[in-house]
């Protein structure tokens, strides 16, 4: 089937990508200022001692062939150890990729809904007052400097108003049972979700607005108002219908952008996830954590952007699997 | 002389395009704001170092004061003006936006520019790069390679640059594709122009100004970026920059909120008002994607307007795509002297031609200053 060659072939495509991160990553490891063996060794080592770590270490191969090593442990999912945590990189990552997950894929899914909802409601009104106003409302959202929103918002209704906590993600001897436990993680989700959905709202109003707007000025709506269906059967089963598809694709574009605004807002919040590890790791300069969550998420980005061509091409019929 | 001629054509279109940026803009209100709005900003950066304002590092010995008359926006912790901090900060920011998106565009225009104009496996491969490039998270890019090289704000700009440029690359390929089948470079191909000629000095200006427009984008977002990462710590410590003064008044923010939230409303209507401006831009120089005027009418009752029944997408997408130029005596001279300077032609020829009643105006003239003579 033609479906299933164009995702062998996407997924094909998408392997360079992955290649092209875990290159620049060695790249930039090896031009780094300071020579690797002296964290190791100190600053003025023995140089016998010296030569023993490279060896080691494999510092005194060629760089081909070290490039080749470290492709191989990065495929076996080996991303090295943290300086700090003594313990595996990937682990420490596949421990805190849960709240991430959880933040961004909240915020992303509630953003698109109420983007989408507002830029079609806009897009009837094109070139209006509101229009207007919602626009520039629009570009405002993603023009926002996220983490002084996060800010903004810890200091209105945590600290002015105390109606949510500010930093973490649950009460320490919080309330007890199932529900009690959900209730307080939502609590705390609320701020930070409320961040994310601000900031990422805009990108969906107006690619919804334009996209909207373009089927409206089709023929096949003209026809249908003609024959007289109502004005929400038009604008949901005809128009939003026919221009859901830049929406999803823009689903997947915003992942990487969720992902970026997580690790400001995990910052901000103090919200314990991929974001804020990369924090924590930029502060203790442990470089092999920085790197390993510097090649997951760009696989994660990689993958968000596959996983929407595919819905792409289920949904629309049209698209020519190239 | 041919050098100083063609650089003179060169200021001609450049003044040409501006006057038709102008005239974009003083339709559009909010774009007309933002644009005075920058003008503003810019204006006040530029001459900081000669305003009467407070040295951004100097002690004033007033501790978390609030803001008033004589701090318009407070003092900080270490006593420092928030008002001329945040003036400073604003230096800072249009240096880094400036610099940084102009890093971009012109890595961006050669690199779209190459794959568009010799198409092949040239073409193949820099696609390939782009595209790979697109899906690489920009700012952990970033992020990582200042962790690694040390935070100064030169690599900061230089690496904000470097990870933003595929897409003045993408917009400038597609731009060159559609270009470089047009008669007037077929025109310069003819009269012996090498393959350099064409593309720097007639393709390239031709298309830039959708880049032109992107890097008015990219400059919002080389503002966050630079804030997103002083924020995380990884600013230049010497520099006065509005995500370091956001960054430390998030320490003090139950003392001293002012300290956090001037800085960032600063850059919060600095950003706005570039992604303003160059959507403004966008939209103007794209007319396809500029939607009708008036809303469309639909209250719940209305029917539909007799006129639009007969209305053709086709036919409105047309006649908003290619506007007809009007004959017009100033622009046939105009034209005279842009062919001779751009094809080095004798004037009277060009001249000659267009009352020759040929098809065409003249000679092909480039389309910038065909449209720029044509007003």
């Amino acid at each position: 089937m033609r479906l299933t060659q164009y995702v062998l072939r996407r997924i094909l495509q998408l392997a360079p990508v992955v290649l092209v991160v875990v290159i620049v990553n060695f790249v930039l490891m090896h031009a780094a200022p300071g020579d690797v063996t002296h964290i190791l060794v100190g600053e003025n080592p023995d140089p016998e001692y010296q030569a023993l770590m490279r060896q080691r270490f494999g510092l005194d191969r060629p760089v081909h062939e070290q490039l080749l090593v470290y492709l191989g442990r990065v495929f076996r999912g080996d991303l090295g150890d943290s300086y700090l945590m003594r313990r595996p990189v990937i682990q420490i990552i596949a421990e805190r990729a849960g709240p991430t997950v959880i933040l961004a894929g909240t915020s992303l899914l509630i953003a698109g809904v109420i983007g989408t909802l507002l830029g079609t409601l806009v897009s009837i009104r094109a070139g209006t007052t509101v229009d207007v106003a919602v626009s520039v409302v629009a570009v405002t959202s993603y023009s926002l400097p996220i983490f002084w929103l996060g800010l903004m918002l810890i200091l209105a209704f945590s600290i002015y108003l105390s109606w949510f906590p500010a930093t973490g993600m649950m009460t320490i001897m919080g309330p007890e049972g199932y529900w009690g436990q959900l209730l307080d993680r939502l609590h705390h989700l609320a701020l930070p979700v409320a961040t994310l959905v601000i900031g990422g709202f805009g990108q969906y109003l107006r690619v919804a607005r334009t996209s909207v707007l373009q089927v409206l000025n089709e023929d096949f709506i003209t026809t249908a108002r003609a024959i007289g269906f109502n004005r929400t059967a038009i604008l949901v089963r005809h128009a939003l219908r026919n221009a859901s598809l830049p929406i999803v694709s823009m689903l997947g574009l915003q992942l990487g952008v969720a992902l970026t605004g997580a690790v400001l807002t995990e910052t901000v919040f103090a919200w314990p996830g991929l974001g804020r590890l990369v924090y924590e790791a930029i502060l203790g300069r442990d470089t092999p954590l920085i790197m390993g969550a510097y090649i997951v998420m760009s696989i994660l980005v990689a993958l968000a952007s596959l996983l929407t061509d595919l819905v792409y091409a289920i949904l629309d019929p049209r698209v020519e699997y190239r | 002389m041919k050098g100083s001629q063609s650089q003179a054509t060169g200021l001609f279109i450049f003044l040409r395009q501006l006057q038709q940026y102008w005239r974009i803009l003083s339709q559009d209100k909010p774009a007309l704001i933002s644009f005075w709005i920058l003008v503003l900003f810019i204006g006040v950066a530029v001459t900081a170092p000669w305003l009467p304002l407070a040295d951004p590092k100097e002690f004033t010995m007033v501790q978390y004061a609030r803001p008033g008359t004589q701090y318009w926006m407070g003092t900080d912790n270490l006593s420092r003006d928030l008002f001329s901090r945040v003036i400073w900060g604003g230096r800072l920011g249009l240096l880094v936006a400036v610099v940084s998106a102009g890093i971009a565009s012109v890595l961006g225009v050669v690199v779209g520019g190459l794959a568009g104009y010799y198409g092949g496996w040239v073409d193949d491969v820099l696609s390939r790069v782009i595209d790979i490039f697109l899906m690489i998270p920009t700012f952990f890019l970033a992020l990582l390679i200042i962790a690694l090289f040390g935070s100064s704000i030169f690599l900061i700009m230089v690496v904000i640059g470097l990870t933003t440029w595929p897409r003045p690359a993408r917009i400038m390929r597609s731009q060159v594709l559609t270009l470089k089948s047009r008669t007037f470079v077929k025109a310069t191909r003819v009269s012996g122009a090498s393959n350099y000629q064409i593309l720097f000095r007639h393709i390239i200006p031709n298309g830039i100004p959708p880049v032109i427009t992107t890097g008015t984008l990219l400059m919002g977002s080389a503002i966050l970026i630079e804030a997103g990462l002083s924020f995380l710590g990884l600013g230049d410590p010497s520099t006065t920059s509005w995500g370091r003064m956001i960054q430390l008044g998030q320490r003090h923010i139950r003392i001293a909120p002012w300290m956090s939230v001037f800085p960032g409303v600063a850059m919060l209507v600095m950003v706005t008002s570039f992604n303003l401006l160059g959507d403004a831009l966008n939209r103007a120089l794209q007319p396809q994607l500029q939607e009708r005027k008036r809303g469309h009418g639909w209250s719940r009752r209305s029917p539909l307007k007799v006129q639009e029944m007969g209305k053709l997408p086709r036919a409105i997408s047309s006649r908003v795509l290619t506007p007809t130029p009007r004959p017009y005596w100033r622009s046939a001279i105009f034209r005279c002297i842009t062919a001779w300077k751009t094809l080095g032609c004798e004037p009277w020829t060009a001249f000659h031609s267009r009352l020759k009643g040929a098809g065409v105006w003249g000679w092909s003239v480039s389309p910038a200053v065909a449209r720029a003579a044509s007003r």
